[in-house]
């Protein structure tokens, strides 16, 4: 069983992701880094997927098969993979929509992991981590809970939450928005700056 | 023939009431319609039996749009000989004299032939036997009993309008004034309602289901299906290979 | 967007508002915050249209929690229109927001039994099923609607994604061309069929998805995800155990495609090198080409 360790850039590109459309579910995949050695597998940016039909998979092949090329690139792996259910209250793993997909990766990064955004405690005021973290422990591809730390815990929740009460979550581009229209940049390079600087811009 | 001049009274006293007469009991007719006429109810078997219409009708329409299975899926829905809609669905044919139908008669009665009777002859009483006003164009001789009811002058010229005459053309021809005042759709103007109540076109479903299924059924049964999409990808490919040379 | 509420008059706020409506669109953080701003105190001004402006008002302020807006305004229409079924169910829709469920069933069943041809209280007590995470059930009331009001189509969408999020995907196909019979001219639910067909696999479901996907390009040769679905259903059916001459066809179409694509986004994306990244494509799907040779 593995620990994650999960960025302030992943973990802030993710709660936007959900908070930009809170009336839907939403997913997307986790980067971790390459060289992450024994059990502590990092996790270094998020890519938000999609919001409008989470079951359908040929954009989700596409956009798949894009990330890995650009993860590669970065000297990254897709690592994981991070769902919001669409109702309020879900917070099981089997809610999750489109599961498949975290098998999928799985079966490629046997490290993977499962996030899950518990979508109450998204807040304008969250102190503590809004999701859940599930790892394969073994090779049934089980998912089951696991450990996972945030990289400057309090001083992340605190800036998360201060962009979220400047709406700063509006701009963030999942792939969704990019098929709709190429100019928007599903990497969300904007967002890729420590959270005191992104503070400034908004 | 000498010019015939028409006294200014004739104007205050004649010409302007009628016009102010017409048109303030069309006002009128408008409210009451309004307040005594209820919401007509469908009943939900109505709906279901419309809805069912639209969506036979769209499937002939835009079935080619489907595949061929998916459309006859559909068409034996409807038309299945035992199991089809249009043939399993029993309506009774809707009762020509229920309570509520004869309600409807009597006030549609109330608002539109009474009032027409009573102003119309209050008027032709009132303000009988004056000639109001003149065309401003040369008629023929035909106009006379259009124009000149209730003064049989023959050496009267065929342009001049008489008081009964102005009160009917006054009648039909309010309407775009009623829509300008009241809106679209009132209930004001009568030549309307009439024509409503002839055809039947104020119901909002067709009076026999029954007939209606058997129509769209028919219309249905001879429905081919001819796919829209069958050259599609021929016409894709003439893209590609023009695009690529 | 970002919209500058102190410039607008509250005659534009009202064409925004209109727009919006006619969009189909919520924006309901915009829509309350203008409210606020500007349309409150200028609501007379607007003759026959503030019913619907408060309307949406409403829906707005119970989507963003603003349930003092939402009880004000729904109290301004209930004086104007006092037992009105309409305003009736805006009171269910603001226990549905509080979570008041029971409440809520209590008021769309008053509705429904004062007038059982009302459509609008049997959808929301739909909607109350899905809130309360019940899928299934909430499946099996949509379908006995949908027996009664079968050209809703608005209805057969919500169904389509309902058994698309239980995988039930030859029923969500089959409500999506329901959903095709009335707008067989929009390009998005050819896109939308084709997928659903593409995530059904098999050859004969690709087929079909390439025809949709054709459609969907020919209805607007710009739609990415049309040109992304057809390059994969080509791709899948070049590697497919079909006629040679036929398979050759398919690996042209699946190339253009995938120029078209290349070509759109490359010119648009900020991405770096996003045609490299397009390209990946070609070489994993190509690389299966090699092997079924």
């Amino acid at each position: 069983m593995c620990e994650y360790k999960i960025s302030e850039r992943a973990y802030t590109k993710l709660i936007f992701h959900a908070a930009k459309y809170p009336h839907q579910a939403v997913n997307g995949l986790l980067l971790a880094d390459k060289n992450s050695k024994g059990s502590l597998v990092e996790i270094v940016d998020a890519i938000p997927l999609f919001h409008q039909c989470l079951h359908v998979t040929p954009m989700a092949e596409i956009a798949l098969m894009q990330i890995d090329a650009y993860a590669e690139r970065e000297g990254l792996v897709i690592g994981g993979y991070y769902a919001a259910p669409e109702n309020f209250y879900d917070n099981q793993l089997d809610k999750a929509p489109a599961a498949k997909i975290a098998d999928k990766i799985q079966e490629n990064y046997k490290n993977a992991c499962f996030t899950l955004i518990d979508n109450k405690l998204v807040t304008l005021e969250h102190n503590r981590p809004a999701i859940q973290v599930y790892g394969c422990s073994n090779d049934f591809g089980r998912w089951s809970k696991a450990k996972f730390t945030l990289t400057h815990s309090s001083q992340t929740l605190e800036g998360v939450s201060l962009l979220l009460k400047r709406g700063a979550m509006r701009d963030v581009i999942d792939f969704d928005n990019h098929l709709d229209n190429p100019e928007n940049d599903w990497t969300n390079d904007f967002l890729n700056k420590s959270l005191n600087d992104l503070q400034k811009l908004y | 023939m000498t010019e015939l001049l028409i006294d200014p009274d004739i104007r205050v006293w004649v010409f302007l009431p009628i016009v102010l007469i017409t048109f303030l009991v069309g006002i009128v007719r408008h409210y009451v319609s309004i307040l005594i006429s209820t919401q007509k109810k469908a009943e939900l078997t109505q709906i279901q039996d419309s809805q069912a219409m639209i969506r036979a009708r769209l499937l002939r329409e835009n079935g080619k749009y489907l595949s061929a299975q998916s459309f006859s899926m559909r068409k034996n829905f409807f038309n299945n000989e035992e199991t089809g809609y249009f043939k399993t669905q029993k309506r009774a044919p809707v009762a020509q004299n229920s309570s509520a139908m004869l309600t409807d008669m009597v006030k549609g009665n109330f608002i539109n032939v009474l009032p027409m009777v009573i102003i119309g002859g209050w008027i032709n009483w009132m303000f009988s036997g004056f000639v109001t006003t003149k065309v401003p164009f040369p008629l023929t001789l035909r106009f006379k009993p259009m124009l000149q009811r209730g003064v049989e002058l023959a050496s009267l010229d065929a342009a001049w309008v008489s008081s009964a005459s102005w009160y009917f053309l006054n009648v039909f021809g309010l309407r775009s004034i009623y829509t300008l005042v009241l809106g679209e759709n009132n209930h004001a103007d009568q030549t309307q309602a009439q024509a409503d109540a002839m055809t039947g076109a104020a119901m909002t479903m067709p009076q026999d289901p029954k007939a209606a299924f058997k129509a769209e059924w028919e219309a249905l049964e001879i429905t081919e299906y001819h796919s829209a999409l069958k050259n599609i990808d021929a016409d894709m490919l003439s893209i590609a290979s023009a695009s690529s040379q | 967007m970002s919209l500058n509420y102190e410039d607008m008059s509250w005659s534009d706020v009202r064409d925004q508002f209109r727009k919006w409506r006619e969009e189909n669109g919520r924006h309901s953080e915009d829509v309350v915050q203008l409210w606020v701003a500007v349309l409150e105190d200028k609501l007379h001004k607007t003759g026959n249209e503030r019913h619907l402006i408060l309307e949406q008002v409403i829906i707005a302020a119970l989507d963003t929690a603003r349930f003092d807006i939402a009880a004000q305004c729904t109290k301004q229409l209930s004086i104007e229109f006092p037992g009105s079924l309409r305003v009736m169910k805006f009171k269910a829709m603001r226990y549905e927001a509080l979570e008041q469920y029971e409440d809520a069933e209590e008021v769309l069943n008053a509705i429904i039994a004062k007038d059982e041809t009302n459509a609008a209280p049997r959808k929301r007590k739909i909607a109350i099923l899905k809130a309360c995470g019940n899928r299934l059930e909430a499946i099996k009331e949509l379908n006995e609607y949908l027996k009664k009001f079968m050209s809703d189509q608005e209805a057969w969408h919500e169904l389509c994604s309902l058994y698309l999020a239980e995988a039930e995907y030859g029923k969500a196909a089959f409500c999506m061309e329901e959903v095709l019979l009335h707008n067989p001219h929009s390009h998005l639910i050819h896109q939308r069929l084709a997928e659903i067909r593409y995530t059904m696999g098999g050859v004969e479901n690709i087929e079909t998805a390439r025809t949709y996907y054709s459609q969907a390009l020919k209805l607007n040769p710009q739609n990415l995800r049309a040109l992304y679905g057809l390059y994969l259903s080509c791709s899948f059916l070049a590697n497919s155990r079909a006629v040679s001459s036929k398979r050759k066809e398919s690996q042209k179409l699946a190339q253009w495609a995938l120029e078209q694509v290349s070509a759109h986004t490359v010119k648009l994306s900020p991405i770096e090198h996003n045609d490299k990244l397009i390209a990946t494509l070609d070489n994993a799907f190509g690389s299966l080409d090699i092997k079924a040779n």
